[in-house]
């Protein structure tokens, strides 16, 4: 799959209506039409002798020059986009208990053809196992804010909602801090306590 | 008058001559007062109809209050404005002067930047390099920030204009622009193009009618066909 797909698909994640418009864009491979490159190729070589630290709305030529022709390598289009939307699709509808979660994912990886480690990462999650609660793991769970980097919890005690959080290791930046600092957090309902 | 029918026209420009026009097409000749700066005139041998000069924007608030029962005005202006006075003013009639498109436009020497999906791109290495926001500069930020989310560009933020918004990207206010072109003629002449799929509206004047009025022209046995018609 492209660069520019892989990106798209991970910066949208949060946003389930506008990932799913993406994902019929990826399958039925109607990504924007090629684009005719000709005419701005010639501005393209006449920029090129410009001076490339010069500024043109925030941006300078260099940066723009590097992203064009990253751009014209890059394929506009592509055979795998339906395969790799089935697998999407199949993987936000995994919905099962912690305990079940690494045959489940085996199955997935074996089903798909895709790599044995492809879920290395979902490793540390089964350490929840040790507290000996009932843990669901679903695939398509706290997709609807967009400052959630990892994993997205709500905690129950029967039918009553105690608590509910994630992990953001962006946040603390984008709101002004110096560099990204790993952070979970949960709000706590003290009305259901 | 008890029942008075107030009508809210542009106060100036090419939208101000075809709203005349249009009223002097269906037989209603307007009759304008002496003072040629006054903002008030009437309409010949119709005299429970009281014709007012205003902003186009305006005509739109006024709608939404009740102070006019009918108006032309922008469709623009009117899909700008907030949502609870779009509730309260109904489209009689789509006119067929005053089209222009609302656009998202960038510098001509964005090269790599052709489409929406560019700019999403741009959007976010501009956040993630230099943690900034993408500047858009607007007379439309409601219209702006639907279509830039609709389209995926979440990281913008919105910089208010009130006019000559094609100096933005060029002064240092604003990277990119939205607004609205008839010709086009204005951005190319400042160095800005439109984006392939940046179409955000397509406008043109419209007739309009405040909801409230419908009540009253009803109670008095009127109709927006009896007075923009004249059959």
């Amino acid at each position: 799959m492209p660069e520019r797909w892989k990106l798209r698909l991970i910066r949208h994640f949060w946003r389930p209506k506008y990932f799913d418009e993406l994902l019929i864009r990826l399958e039925r491979n109607s990504d924007i039409d090629s684009v005719t490159f000709d005419t701005d190729k010639k501005r393209f070589y006449e920029m090129n002798k410009m001076n490339q630290d010069k500024v043109v709305a925030g941006r300078s030529i260099k940066e723009i020059l590097k992203r064009f022709d990253k751009k014209i390598k890059d394929p506009r289009s592509f055979n795998e986009g339906k395969k790799i939307v089935k697998i999407i699709r199949s993987f936000l509808k995994i919905n099962c208990q912690l305990s079940k979660l690494d045959k489940k994912l085996i199955d997935f990886a074996k089903k798909n053809n895709l790599k044995k480690n492809i879920f290395k990462e979902f490793k540390s999650i089964q350490n929840l196992k040790k507290l000996n609660q009932e843990i669901t793991f679903i695939t398509n769970f706290g997709r609807d804010i967009e400052y959630y980097t990892g994993v997205v919890f709500e905690i129950f005690s029967g039918t009553k909602e105690i608590a509910r959080g994630g992990r953001y290791d962006d946040l603390l930046k984008s709101l002004g801090a110096k560099k990204n600092i790993p952070a979970v957090g949960a709000a706590i309902n003290l009305n259901n306590i | 008058m008890k029942n008075l029918i107030t009508i809210g026209l542009p106060s100036k420009g090419r939208l101000k001559e075809k709203a005349v026009s249009f009223f002097g097409d269906r037989g209603l000749k307007i009759l304008q007062s002496d003072k040629e700066r006054n903002y008030f005139a009437s309409i010949e041998n119709k005299p429970d109809i009281k014709i007012i000069y205003l902003h186009a924007k305006e005509i739109i608030q006024r709608l939404g209050d009740g102070t006019l029962d009918i108006g032309i005005s922008g469709l623009d202006l009117l899909n700008e404005s907030e949502k609870n006075l779009q509730n309260k003013i109904i489209i009689n009639e789509k006119l067929d002067f005053g089209a222009a498109n609302l656009v998202v436009a960038v510098p001509d020497d964005w090269i790599d930047v052709q489409t929406i999906a560019d700019l999403e791109e741009v959007a976010f290495d501009i956040r993630s390099k230099r943690n900034k926001r993408l500047r858009v500069a607007t007379k439309y930020p409601n219209l702006t920030n639907n279509f830039l989310i609709s389209k995926g560009v979440t990281q913008h933020k919105l910089i208010s204009s009130l006019g000559a918004t094609e100096t933005y990207p060029f002064i240092g206010s604003s990277e990119i622009i939205t607004d609205i072109t008839s010709t086009g003629k204005t951005l190319s002449d400042n160095n800005l193009r439109v984006l392939k799929d940046g179409l955000i509206l397509k406008s043109q004047a419209c007739l309009l009618t405040s909801k409230k009025v419908k009540i009253k022209l009803n109670s008095y046995n009127l109709n927006i066909d009896k007075i923009t018609c004249n059959t």
